[in-house]
């Protein structure tokens, strides 16, 4: 095993994997199939303003393309856009915070509070109209180890802002 | 000497009227580079007539812009006030740009040829954590450069880190390398001469696609008859231009390097590292012991013959990583690499070093991709275009890739501590890193669909000078290996 010459045991390290993971709001579920569908439909008016005209007699196989392409589209986004909802999570410990988010490549982020350089809420358009906001959380560590969890109800996520901003403070202090 | 009521940074000050031939000199050289094939034209052909309204563009273009820009100097100040450095600039806009003091992460001074000639320098202040704030001067006088970095520096750490203050203070200031002329020999040869030869390609073609845009003559033509006829064959054309071209550069490089390296000063200050280096333009840059992230060193085969690493001291970076300052030394010798080692790692001699090795499905992922997967798309293509010249080169490949491939799998090893983590990898470049736990701003574990399958990860430690990835980790050491490193950065407040 490693670490053996630790004070601390590895049995006794703290796991992350013992955690469990909030799920996001049911709202960003929805939220985010909203603004796929958007996406493809406006595909698809792109589309029929593009491949009909060119088809021209054949205007109908066009058509035909189009709307083929669009709910080929919309149905693997939305497939895709569950499977990740269903693995997406953040988890608030003691000392940081944990989000895991996609699907095919996965990834689990985890952030000290004594790293955070500061907090912010965001809502877009259609994150107001579902209710929901985005808690970004800021390291020094750039992009990467920045935290972007979108889908949290506002109320939650002043709370969560809150909080880390005060464990910040407690834990940068040393 | 200047008095001392004309170094009070509390009001306002201006910076050298030299600022004003440098913005001056800056502005013809990028009129001049927009323009000189107008210019080019003008001289060869100045007859048409077309042109002279072109002229006339850029001629009124650098009056406008010459007047603006002496305007502006009289209208742009810096001054310090309520603990913030603030520069205000500009005669039509105005902007105002401040930047806390106790954000400032580096002050480094530049000269160019012109700053030398006038005994100014140009300042640049950096910081960390803001968003992208950076603050440069184009010219103040040495003097009251000095004495406003020794100002910012005494009053940075007001009232927060008192202790700082005073490491920032200590003037003692050892050379831990200066650069001979031998040394200079050596690092220009080591250089990457095969890289100066493809710039030059570049360039060359670019000019010569510029001519003919102008002169509206295909030069490759041109050339060709009046070069091509001397010789039989095209290969004796070709072998020779690789020559000279390899030639070009490799004394290009040589001069070069020894002009950008001349003097080079490796210093270790009282609050870090120093270098300073340049035969015409010289630069200095310094980081504080506490805003290294990582350190890197590397040898190539030739460094390696020659004894010698090029150590790479990575800084934190302002918000934006694009802007990484990182501090490079190349011709370092054994024991400039362990006073950096030594500085910021103490104690990692001490203890003992756990090594792990990435798991083998890292190798085997590299040569499908890498060995098996372009030798079979190559020797399909050789097959379908009949042209089988380059088929042994697919065939060979296959086992080349496999050897390579191999070697820089077994010299991947990653060394746990209960400081810090080391990493040794490369097979050609042999590459160490030191990176302490404490640096590390968030750690990611990513898994891509192959990873899920076969119980690995990546584990991405994030600094502020950017990532350091353990490629394919065994899950439960990758796992393990966060924990510990999360234990590490937390477990100070315990």
């Amino acid at each position: 095993m490693i670490f053996e010459n630790q004070q601390v045991p590895v049995s006794e390290l703290p796991h992350v994997e013992e955690v469990s993971f909030h799920p996001l709001a049911p709202n960003a579920l929805k939220a985010r199939l909203l603004s796929s569908g958007l996406i493809s439909g406006g595909f698809a008016l792109l589309g029929m303003s593009i491949l009909p005209p060119v088809f021209s007699g054949l205007w109908w196989l066009g058509v035909l393309i189009v709307l083929a392409a669009t709910s080929l589209l919309l149905a693997g986004s939305r497939w895709l856009i569950k499977k990740r909802f269903e693995w997406e999570g953040y988890a608030l410990r003691s000392h940081d915070i944990i989000h895991r988010h996609g699907y095919f490549w996965r990834i689990q982020t985890t952030v000290p509070y004594a790293r955070v350089q500061h907090v912010e809420i965001g809502q877009g358009p259609i994150a107001k109209r579902f209710g929901i906001s985005t808690i970004r959380v800021f390291t020094a560590g750039g992009s990467n180890s920045d935290l972007n969890i979108s889908g949290i109800i506002p109320e939650e996520a002043n709370r969560i802002k809150s909080y880390i901003i005060h464990k910040t403070e407690v834990d940068g202090e040393v | 000497m200047e008095r001392s009521e004309e170094l009070d940074f509390f009001r306002p000050n201006r910076q050298s009227p030299v600022a004003i031939l440098l913005i001056l000199s800056r502005l013809f050289r990028f009129l001049f580079r927009q323009f000189w094939p107008v210019l080019l034209v003008f001289v060869l052909r100045p007859k048409r007539t077309t042109l002279y309204s072109l002229v006339w563009v850029a001629v009124i273009l650098s009056l406008v812009s010459s007047i603006n820009s002496i305007l502006s100097y009289f209208y742009s100040f810096f001054y310090v006030s309520e603990g913030e450095l603030i520069l205000e600039k500009g005669w039509l806009r105005r902007t105002r740009l401040s930047v806390p003091l106790d954000r400032i992460q580096t002050i480094s001074f530049q000269q160019s040829f012109i700053h030398r000639v006038f005994k100014v320098v140009s300042v640049e202040i950096d910081t960390a954590g803001s968003k992208g704030s950076e603050f440069s001067l184009q010219a103040l006088s040495q003097e009251r450069a000095h004495a406003l970095r020794d100002f910012l520096l005494s009053r940075r750490g007001e009232g927060i880190q008192v202790s700082e203050v005073e490491e920032v203070e200590s003037k003692s200031e050892k050379v831990l390398l200066q650069l001979g002329i031998s040394d200079l020999f050596k690092i220009g040869i080591s250089q990457n001469h095969f890289r100066t030869a493809g710039i030059l390609l570049a360039l060359g073609l670019g000019f010569l696609d510029d001519l003919e845009s102008v002169l509206g003559k295909n030069v490759y033509k041109d050339l060709e008859k009046s070069v091509g006829s001397f010789f039989d064959t095209v290969w004796l054309l070709t072998l020779v231009f690789v020559i000279v071209l390899l030639l070009i550069s490799f004394f290009g490089t040589l001069v070069l390097t020894a002009i950008r390296n001349f003097d080079l000063r490796f210093i270790r200050t009282g609050q870090g590292f120093k270098v300073e280096s340049g035969l015409f333009a010289k630069r200095e840059q310094s980081a504080s012991l506490r805003k290294i992230q990582f350190i890197r060193w590397g040898a190539h085969p030739i460094q390696r013959w020659l004894g010698m690493y090029s150590l790479r001291l990575y800084q934190a970076a302002g918000y934006n990583l694009a802007k990484q300052k990182t501090i490079q030394v190349p011709g370092c010798y054994q024991p400039q690499l362990e006073a950096v080692h030594t500085a910021y790692f103490p104690g990692s001699e001490e203890g003992s070093w756990e090594w792990h090795s990435p798991s083998v499905h890292l190798f085997r992922r590299r040569f499908l991709f890498l060995g098996i997967l372009p030798a079979i798309a190559g020797f399909a293509l050789g097959l379908i275009t009949r042209n089988y010249h380059f088929l042994p080169v697919f065939l060979a490949w296959g086992p080349a890739a496999y050897f390579w491939q191999r070697q820089i799998f077994r010299t991947f090893n990653i060394g746990l501590h209960p400081g810090g983590l080391q990493l040794q990898e490369g097979f050609f470049t042999r590459e160490t890193t030191y990176l302490r736990w404490e640096k590390t701003q968030g750690v990611s574990i990513v898994q891509s669909p192959y990873q899920q399958n076969h119980q690995i990860a990546t584990l991405d430690l994030h600094t502020a000078s950017g990532d350091i990835s353990l490629p394919y980790l065994p899950l439960e050491k990758a796992r393990l290996i966060r924990d510990f490193v999360l234990f590490k950065v937390e477990g100070k407040g315990l």
